[in-house]
């Protein structure tokens, strides 16, 4: 396969991979805002325990909803990296863009198509941040010496 | 400058022999040191002489002058020979289908693993229990039915034993970071642990009720990892004392 990446673990694998990575990432960062929610939301003397109601109540779900969107994108990379053959930064665009108008395909074909286009676009963000932060750190290419002078 | 470099072939000359030792064994190779070139002035070599000695050397002067022992190649290798690099020291843990790169890579898989085991349990959870309900008496209202029941559980079960797994694996870490070693006594503790955590909310009781399951679970898991384990090196070594015999006999006729 071109250009494959070895960062990254092989490919039927790498769906539980993200999948466990944004369940965390979302049941982390919706938890602690939820729970800032909660406690802002709730009268005096009761901030603590209602912002840990709503993070217990609400953090789990939005991991989920990460998890289901991490995975559904794992997914779709991996059969377009199946399919091409290659890999680069489109299967990771088409990817989402799959993704987004998937899980939003039940709002109709406007709210499907909104939705590819959002997610297509936000993917390639990422992509392309990813590619110059890449750049910007890439070790330079080590001096190569002249050849050394003949003695004759 | 390597040894394979078509300047350092022609030997005729003593002060290029030096120059040739010397670049071999510093680390410097292809330094232009002014004071081993002060007598012959600095000049590039024209690429047609470079032809010239190719054709008329040929391979074997220049196969006599390579020594191919490691000690002569490298002074900074060891006199026993060429090190190899080993892998042990690389992946955290290799059991696994794959190799784990640390604690995010064991948070990502347990996780990921648990939630999408839970989701497709629950799913199924669901859809039995959607079928066995008697809601709807068309198609299309028990097929509604089946999937409400569906979406009610999945997510439910998926979210439940994604937290629970993320608590599990952060806590296994941080127990096994603080103690120094990774064994069964971290993972029972860690599953204790995360099941009171997870059910903190509903009082002590229910939160130890918890804990006991969550940590019985794992105990018994580690305890069939155990048994499996001794029983495969029981088989292994049965069928080690099977085959033994035929290795005396080979060591007693390649001696005689």
């Amino acid at each position: 396969m071109r250009g494959a990446d070895v960062s990254r673990d092989p490919c039927p694998w790498v769906i539980l991979n993200d999948a466990g990575g944004a369940f965390a990432m979302g049941a982390i960062g919706g938890g602690t805002w939820h729970f800032i929610k909660g406690a802002r939301n709730s009268p005096y003397g009761e901030r603590f325990r209602g912002g840990v109601n709503a993070m217990r109540a609400r953090g789990p779900i939005i991991g989920g909803n990460f998890a289901v969107w991490g995975s559904m994108f794992s997914t779709f990379e991996c059969v377009l990296k199946g399919i091409r053959q290659k890999e680069d930064p489109w299967n990771s665009i088409g990817s989402g863009a799959i993704t987004g108008g998937l899980l939003a395909a039940r709002g109709g074909w406007r709210a499907a198509s909104v939705s590819a286009v959002f997610g297509g676009v936000l993917l390639a963000l990422i992509e392309g941040v990813g590619i110059a932060m890449s750049r910007a750190f890439a070790q330079q290419p080590p001096i190569v010496a002249p050849p050394p002078p003949s003695s004759q | 400058m390597s040894i394979f470099s078509v300047f350092s072939r022609n030997g005729q000359n003593p002060q290029d022999q030096q120059v040739q030792n010397d670049s071999t064994s510093s680390a410097a190779a292809n330094s232009t040191e002014p004071a081993m070139d002060s007598a012959q002035p600095m000049q590039q070599l024209p690429s047609s002489l470079v032809l010239d000695q190719l054709q008329t050397g040929g391979v074997s002067d220049f196969l006599s002058q390579v020594d191919f022992a490691s000690s002569q190649l490298n002074p900074v290798a060891s006199p026993s020979g060429i090190e190899y690099l080993t892998i042990e020291d690389g992946p955290a843990n290799a059991g696994g289908v794959v190799p784990s790169r640390g604690w995010s890579d064991d948070l990502c898989y347990g996780t990921g693993t648990m939630y999408i085991l839970g989701l497709s349990t629950g799913g199924a959870w669901g859809f039995v229990e959607g079928v066995r309900s008697h809601h709807g008496h068309n198609f299309k209202l028990r097929l509604n039915s089946v999937l409400n029941s569906m979406t009610r559980r999945g997510p439910f079960v998926g979210n439940s034993l994604g937290v629970l797994a993320m608590f599990y694996n952060t806590i296994n870490y941080v127990i096994g970071s603080y103690r120094g070693t990774r064994d069964q006594y971290n993972s029972i503790g860690a599953a204790a642990i995360s099941g009171m955590l997870f059910k903190i909310g509903g009082g002590p009781r229910a939160s130890i009720i918890s804990g006991l399951i969550c940590s019985g679970v794992v105990g018994t898991y580690h305890a069939c990892i155990t048994a499996y384990n001794s029983h495969k090196e029981s088989s292994s070594v049965d069928i080690a004392s099977l085959s033994s015999p035929s290795e005396p006999q080979l060591a007693s006729t390649t001696s005689a």
